[in-house]
């Protein structure tokens, strides 16, 4: 199962249009920052799911995340636009979701973390249940 | 839970088998009838001890289990079935109320949660979800065999 985690790196990797990329990241990292706190979490316990998972090295994401609150898509705009860049495929979303469950239980899971996981997972898959 | 729906988003674990972990008896038995609904087999167990047992004898596709339980506990449960099987399916019980419990579980690779007190949808999200991995899973195993 450990293997197809890295299609969505893959995905990313092979994303023609650099904007896109940039874009696909940025929704991402945005998702997964309202699942785990990092101003209260140490950043770097991150870094390497970051960098494993989202192909984001840890000055990229740092970037990202101070632009985050800039960004005008809200929630159920990202999760629609990840969607439509993952083809509405339903295997390809839930590698994607257990991604960020990685996330959600990297730091011993919370039930803040793992509820926010759960509201996100579902307003994915919501067609496909 | 007493208005639950069947009808609506089960329809993926009618073809998969559950084995069902819970010690307390009312809790038990809501859950069971729910699950009889749904899943194409639900095999109960009363604990760890008896979990392991059913769960060498019967194979299910998903283990769902509490934590706290008495003989051996669903962390000792799930540790010896993923020392069986790593790839094992298993969504815990739990209120988040027992931080080195979760620490344990997340390092067992467990990453299903049902949280306490139990919400009827998520519930079935979360056994859904489950279902889904489990046919992509099969779904990729048949491919490669191909």
């Amino acid at each position: 199962m450990e293997n197809n985690l890295n299609k969505i790196s893959d995905l990313i990797n092979n994303q023609n249009n650099l904007e896109d990329e940039k874009k696909f990241k940025i929704a991402s990292a945005s998702l997964v920052c309202s699942i785990v706190d990092l101003d209260l979490d140490n950043p770097k316990k991150y870094c390497s799911l970051f960098q494993e998972k989202l192909n984001l090295p840890q000055e990229e994401f740092r970037q990202i995340r101070n632009n985050i609150d800039n960004d005008t898509l809200n929630m159920e705009e990202k999760i629609n636009y990840i969607k439509s860049e993952l083809g509405n495929n339903m295997y390809q979303i839930m590698e994607f979701l257990k991604i960020l469950n990685k996330f959600a239980i990297a730091n011993g899971c919370t039930q803040k973390s793992y509820r926010e996981f759960e509201l996100i997972r579902d307003k994915f898959l919501k067609e496909f249940y | 839970m007493n208005n639950y729906n069947t009808q609506g988003n089960t329809m993926r674990l009618k073809n998969f088998t559950i084995l069902y972990v819970e010690d307390d008896k009312t809790t038990q038995e809501l859950i069971q009838e729910i699950l009889n609904c749904s899943c194409k087999e639900v095999f109960v167990a009363n604990d760890g001890q008896e979990g392991l047992a059913l769960y060498k004898e019967k194979s299910p596709d998903i283990v769902l289990s509490d934590i706290a339980m008495p003989n051996m506990n669903g962390l000792e449960m799930s540790s010896a079935i993923k020392k069986l099987n790593p790839n094992q399916a298993i969504a815990l019980f739990t209120a988040f109320s027992e931080p080195t419990f979760l620490k344990q579980a997340t390092e067992l690779d467990i990453s299903t949660y049902i949280l306490k007190p139990l919400d009827e949808e998520q519930f079935f999200n979360s056994l859904n979800f489950m279902a889904m991995e489990l046919e992509y899973s099969m779904n990729n195993s048949e491919k490669e065999t191909l």
